[in-house]
């Protein structure tokens, strides 16, 4: 049996590789660039339906979902499945999402709803997930970090760059949009478990296509809205939210942080840059004392990558409230919330005294996510949907 | 054994004499009623909710000469007045108050600590503050309603089965003078803006009222708009008196348009409303009503009774949906937590969770009229055994 595996620079290739390898799948590759016209290229439809016809495998699949494939799978009559982690992601509102070959894994249990109501039954949910044995390896390989890790870690990106949409768009509305804008923010960072923002911009939807011209893609369903909401203005939560909780958490306890803008200064604040993500951050997670996760805030109800990336490399986490994670875990046996800027300062303060307590917590959640969250049990759930 | 029995039981106060501070509330016929009805009885004390509340060398000195003269147990008055509970530490004498305002400025006073207070009130997140706060005299007690005399107001029978209306809202709309909102003048656009935000924002959450932890970054704002100064005798802050006063009252007035409106739409709606002006399409509006006299039988009256809170109420059960149950209406209202310590939702009421969730459960119930009326005659049968002003009294007089 054959798997054609769309070839791409994404996140977890080896290890879904490595699931679909130990389903006794045969892995064939078709590379693909992804800074392409991922819907309509003439090159990458020839050269995909040669392929399809030559080697008639029994699914295409990749990470994230491509219209083009979509389309060429439809024609040659192959099921294409697709595991989406990205949020948001905007390609789900491709008109090509409803062909009937598809079967699209979405991690997000409010957009999976969102097509299900929508009448779109090739959209399913299907949390993302963690390859425990690949991290254990990479911990106990013996490799040491550069640096000594201290007691909080946060990895992540903290969407400083000034030449963003977001920023440009701050700065080009009209007063009344800027004090707007800046209202709905503030009132989402009181709210968890909800995002209302793509239901309240109509006052200032004018403006912000005035300021930053919103393009449909091609064969697109997505509203202004939507793109307004998910891709720049929650991005902007995300930005301050993380912001005002890592200085909060820093000043008290000190933070080793690790994120794209290297040059991004906070105090009581190691700022070591990017991390590697296959070699270093496992051990990152490993060794921290305590993980937050602050999840982007496009992200509605889903159990961010970061979550299961600390929890596979037998991490502590402290994550923001997300629905999802009630799904599959146990808060304060398998991984902790935090509610509040006060309670996670409180919950930092009570995990660093309590050193049984909180290593307990991160075996618990490692004992779950080999249990049941691996790419090989996801896998198999894809296999059963296909 | 018998010692715990004892201790285990609330003693019930009896033959009380109550000093009843009488002003422009309602219940007051309600409240002396129940508390006649229970063995006690009552004098009344003039007041008017126009003389100054917090110093009033009058009321102080006419207050402390009927204290000597009726030497009563207890004084009683709806909502709370700091110059009542000075007087009253003062001449040590307790005194019960039952707030039913709101938002409650007068909660704020520093009076609120004086150790003779025993303060009601109807929300509990209001009482929760208090609580959190340190400040043991304010404790959480639901409103009520007299369905004696509602009863006896429906005991020729009329009232049965004979619907007037469909769906029917009894309230104020704030598009009269209350409207402080409109009356700020000046604001720049960026704070116009942030505040339509925020209102946009908290009419899409139900449950937990944020206004007042936001409103810093238009402080000056407010205060340049619609100046109010200081209030010497008061702990309340900026942030909650533009926040329940006007922005709160602001979102109920948008959001009362614009639901009535949807619902009068499709379905018609009789509105009872001070602002004898206010017309909308497909609604009728009927003017202002007598609370006592009227309203209960607009209630009986109604296949479907609206209730829309006022935001300002955070979690509270509206008087106006005690008065609803009590009248045996059936009611549909937003979400308020504190219904849920008492009632059960779609049992005795039904709560609607958005525009559209109105819509569909005003139709539904527009067509079912045997689960309607049996939900109507639950919250009746529920208030009546459980939450009417002797049920409250009997709370209060507890020794």
């Amino acid at each position: 049996m054959k798997v054609l595996l769309i070839d791409w620079d994404c996140f977890g290739k080896e290890d879904v590789e490595e699931a679909f390898a130990a389903e006794g799948y045969e892995i064939l590759l078709f590379p693909l660039s992804v800074s392409g016209d991922l819907y309509d290229d003439p090159d990458v439809k020839e050269r995909l339906s040669l392929k399809l016809r030559k080697e008639v495998p029994e699914f295409v699949f990749s990470f994230n979902y491509f219209p083009v494939v979509s389309s060429v799978c439809m024609k040659e009559n192959i099921r294409y499945l697709s595991w989406v982690y990205d949020s948001p992601y905007i390609r789900l509102y491709s008109e090509t999402v409803v062909n009937t070959c598809n079967v699209i894994c979405v991690f997000d249990k409010e957009v999976y709803l969102e097509f299900q109501r929508a009448g779109i039954s090739t959209v399913h949910y299907l949390p993302l997930a963690a390859n425990p044995e690949r991290l254990t390896h990479v911990i106990s390989s013996g490799r040491e970090l550069p640096f000594v890790c201290g007691d909080v870690s946060f990895v992540g990106s903290l969407y400083t760059d000034q030449s963003s949409p977001c920023q440009q768009m701050m700065l080009s509305v009209s007063e009344y949009s800027r004090g707007y804008l800046t209202g709905i923010i503030s009132a989402q960072r009181r709210i968890q478990g909800y995002n209302f923002i793509p239901e309240v911009l109509g006052p200032v939807l004018k403006d912000l296509y005035h300021s930053y011209p919103f393009e449909r893609q091609p064969g697109g369903m997505e509203s202004p809205e939507y793109y307004y909401a998910y891709y720049i203005i929650n991005q902007k939560i995300t930005s301050e939210e993380r912001m005002d909780l890592l200085s909060a958490v820093a000043r008290k306890h000190g933070l080793d942080l690790f994120t794209y803008d290297r040059d991004f200064f906070m105090s009581n604040t190691c700022n070591y840059g990017p991390v590697n993500y296959d070699y270093d951050m496992p051990l990152i997670f490993h060794q921290s004392r305590i993980n937050l996760n602050i999840s982007l805030r496009s992200i509605r109800s889903g159990i961010p990558l970061r979550a299961f990336d600390i929890m596979g490399s037998g991490g502590f986490l402290l994550s923001n409230f997300q629905a999802d994670f009630l799904d599959f875990f146990i808060p304060g046996e398998d991984f902790v919330f935090y509610e509040s800027k006060e309670d996670l300062l409180q919950k930092t303060d009570y995990y660093l005294k309590h050193e049984e307590e909180r290593q307990a917590i991160a075996r618990n959640g490692h004992h779950k996510i080999c249990a049941g969250h691996t790419y090989r049990h996801r896998v198999k759930e894809m296999l059963n949907l296909g | 054994m018998l010692y715990l029995v004892i201790c285990n039981r609330k003693c019930y106060s009896e033959n009380m004499k109550v000093l009843f501070i009488e002003w422009e509330s309602y219940g007051n016929r309600d409240v002396q009623e129940a508390f006649r009805a229970e063995g006690h009885t009552v004098v009344s004390f003039p007041f008017t909710i126009h003389a100054k509340h917090r110093h009033n060398p009058e009321v102080e000195s006419r207050l402390s000469s009927a204290l000597h003269r009726e030497v009563p147990d207890v004084v009683f008055s709806f909502n709370f007045f700091p110059v009542i509970s000075r007087v009253c530490q003062s001449e040590g004498v307790r005194y019960i108050s039952w707030v039913y305002d709101s938002p409650a400025i007068m909660l704020y006073s520093c009076a609120i600590v004086n150790p003779c207070n025993t303060v009601y009130v109807f929300d509990k997140e209001v009482y929760l503050e208090f609580h959190h706060g340190g400040i043991d005299t304010v404790h959480y007690m639901p409103m009520a309603v007299n369905t004696e005399r509602l009863d006896r107001m429906d005991a020729d029978g009329s009232s049965a089965s004979t619907y007037i209306y469909d769906v029917s809202f009894v309230g104020s709309l704030y598009t009269e003078r209350w409207n402080f909102f409109d009356q700020m003048t000046g604001l720049r656009d960026y704070a116009k803006g942030y505040l339509d935000a925020l209102m946009a924002a908290q009419r899409k959450v139900q449950g937990y009222n944020f206004i007042q932890e936001i409103l810093a970054p238009v402080m000056e704002d407010l205060l340049q708009a619609f100046p109010m100064s200081r209030n010497e005798d008061g702990m309340e802050s900026m942030e909650w008196f533009y926040a329940q006063y006007l922005i709160n009252r602001k979102i109920t007035a948008l959001e009362r348009a614009e639901l009535l409106s949807s619902v009068a739409g499709i379905y018609g709606l009789d509105l009872f409303t001070p602002d004898q002006a206010l017309s909308i399409p497909g609604m009728r509006n009927h003017g202002s009503i007598d609370y006592e006299e009227e309203m209960p039988l607009v209630f009986k009256k109604s296949r479907i009774n609206l209730n829309i809170s006022l935001r300002s109420i955070q979690s509270g059960i509206p008087l106006r949906a005690f008065d609803i149950m009590g009248s045996g209406g059936f009611l549909l209202s937003n979400f308020q937590a504190d219904f849920l310590d008492y009632f059960v939702p779609e049992e005795d009421f039904v709560f609607y969770e958005s525009g559209e969730d109105l819509l569909r459960k005003t139709d539904y119930y527009l067509n079912h009229e045997k689960e309607r009326q049996a939900i109507a005659r639950n919250g009746y049968d529920k208030v009546a055994a459980g939450h009417t002003y002797r049920h409250r009294v009997r709370e209060m007089l507890v020794v």
